[in-house]
């Protein structure tokens, strides 16, 4: 691999032994994916933030790097935690985990991290076309390639912190035009509700596994591709999916594709009643419109745990308007920072839940709980 | 593979080198839900701490990367982690951060449980050489 004369001075360790450490990494990866050479990124975002994932020895690593001096050299933001951001109470994680938490953000916060605890950074900051992106959240890897037309791997946590503190990646995989090559095409019955496009994603997922799949006729709303893309980043390895009309031109490739049929009968087996003791929206994290449709839809005071997950930055703008107070009115615990997929609710005691997120499906369901997805339009009958 | 015979793969990370007994992994590895790092053991119970970890390659979550820091976090880390066939950027960023040695290509490796080799890196490539001294 080609690296630049500051490069390899910074993995000399002449940048000091956490640029040494975060160089290596980069470089290692790089070599083994048979990248060329390492390229400038302009936002790292880390996956890998709740206690609950990486346990006390991930802990261990972030506060050495950030010990041993590690600052982010280009914007970095982080991914959701294991519990409420603001209130411990409003999931009870109990005290030893809540604490540990705190100390991971900690150790983030020092190494120059915004502690944006979100799994959407593209709310915060929306990525242009061919912008270099090192994110290592895979439902957001998906939407910045796929709606985006950014360029991102899908990385694993400690190299989205690498990245973030050498401002590098290296130079293969989805970074390189060449591999953003269509390879399945997909066909589908028309779909209405968000959901239902969820679904479409969590079953193109399973038939793709981690190709390419381009969408002739893909939803029309944002919200839609984001749940839809997330769930086949979760049941398959999707990375990039093509949207017609929506994927920036010439941020892809047409490739030789297999066709691939989902039917209404799969797509309907994913939905079926099964009496929840817990609802969850927002995986990925619920964005202002999502919130004000719920509130919406559902009038009056519900009967159910319903939670809806969203982050720190939407959270405020809704509180501004006053939707969290209306919401937290009628009984729906708005929760920030945090999500179904990361917390430890099998934990918690719950069983049966139903969620609009296939991807919260896809792990719930590996975590042995008994899940089913409910359509937007039909929240308010479930959880009244 | 024969006595005094020796097979050398790519080096990916060098760290400790030396003699050390085989553990052999049918198929492929995923160190999360696979690898219990506190105690050191495979889930079907066997001890990795020390031992040369074989298997023909990884799959899994990208968590990985944490749980083989963790085996080097709790002292249970093995001596190395060889790969008949090609490796996968999690395990790489794992043993980079756990200073664990890691070769990958070798091959087909004829190795059993309890056999002892040799591990050790020779014109940028790393080796396995078959003993016959215990470790």
């Amino acid at each position: 691999m080609h690296l630049t004369r500051e490069e390899e001075r910074m993995l000399k360790g002449e940048y000091g032994e956490a640029m040494r450490i975060a160089m290596e990494i980069v470089v290692k990866v790089g070599e083994v994916l048979g990248a060329d050479k390492l390229v400038d990124i302009s936002h790292a975002h880390a996956s890998g933030v709740s206690y609950g994932t990486i346990g006390e020895p991930g802990l261990h690593w972030l506060r050495e790097l950030s010990s041993k001096g590690a600052k982010a050299r280009v914007y970095s933001t982080v991914n959701p935690i294991g519990m409420d951001l603001d209130d411990p109470n409003k999931i009870p994680v109990g005290e030893q985990f809540y604490k540990k938490q705190m100390e991971v953000l900690q150790a983030f916060k020092d190494m120059g991290f915004e502690i944006s605890v979100t799994c959407t950074p593209y709310y915060l900051r929306k990525p242009k076309p061919f912008e270099r992106l090192s994110w290592g959240e895979s439902s957001a890897v998906a939407f910045a390639n796929s709606v985006l037309g950014s360029f991102t791997n899908r990385e694993g946590g400690p190299l989205a912190v690498a990245s973030a503190i050498t401002g590098k990646t290296y130079h293969a995989g989805l970074q390189v035009l060449e591999n953003r090559r269509t390879t399945h095409l997909i066909v589908h019955p028309e779909l209405d509700d968000p959901v239902e496009w969820s679904a479409l994603g969590y079953l193109v997922g399973e038939k793709v596994g981690s190709g390419i799949p381009r969408y002739p006729k893909p939803p029309q709303d944002e919200e839609s591709m984001k749940l839809m893309l997330a769930a086949s980043a979760a049941s398959g390895g999707i990375a990039l999916s093509v949207l017609e009309k929506v994927t920036p031109r010439g941020t892809y490739d047409i490739g030789d594709e297999e066709r691939v049929e989902i039917d209404e009968k799969e797509i309907e087996e994913l939905f079926r009643f099964n009496d929840p003791e817990l609802i969850f929206h927002g995986c990925p994290h619920s964005n202002l419109n999502e919130l004000k449709k719920i509130n919406e839809i559902i009038k009056d005071k519900v009967s159910r745990e319903f939670w809806i997950a969203t982050s720190p930055k939407v959270f405020d703008e809704a509180l501004r308007e006053g939707i969290i107070q209306s919401l937290e009115n009628k009984g729906i615990k708005v929760v920030k920072g945090t999500c179904s997929v990361v917390t430890p609710i099998e934990r918690l005691g719950y069983k049966r839940i139903m969620t609009t997120s296939a991807k919260t499906y896809f792990y719930l369901n590996r975590k042995g709980l008994e899940v089913a997805l409910v359509r937007v339009r039909d929240l308010w009958r479930v959880v009244t | 593979m024969e006595s005094g015979n020796l097979r050398c793969g790519r080096r990916l990370i060098t760290s400790e080198t030396g003699r050390g007994e085989v553990v052999k992994i049918e198929g492929r590895i995923s160190f999360l839900g696979e690898v219990n790092p506190k105690e050191g053991k495979l889930y079907d119970g066997r001890s990795i701490k020390g031992k040369v970890l074989i298997a023909e390659g990884a799959k899994g979550s990208t968590v990985g990367a944490y749980v083989i820091y963790a085996l080097k976090y709790y002292g249970n880390q093995p001596l190395a982690i060889i790969f008949e066939e090609e490796t996968d950027p999690i395990v790489v960023s794992g043993c980079v951060m756990a200073g664990i040695t890691h070769g990958d290509m070798f091959g087909k490796l004829d190795l059993r449980d309890g056999d002892v080799v040799d591990v050790w890196e020779e014109d940028g490539k790393l080796c396995l050489g078959i003993s016959k001294t215990p470790p």
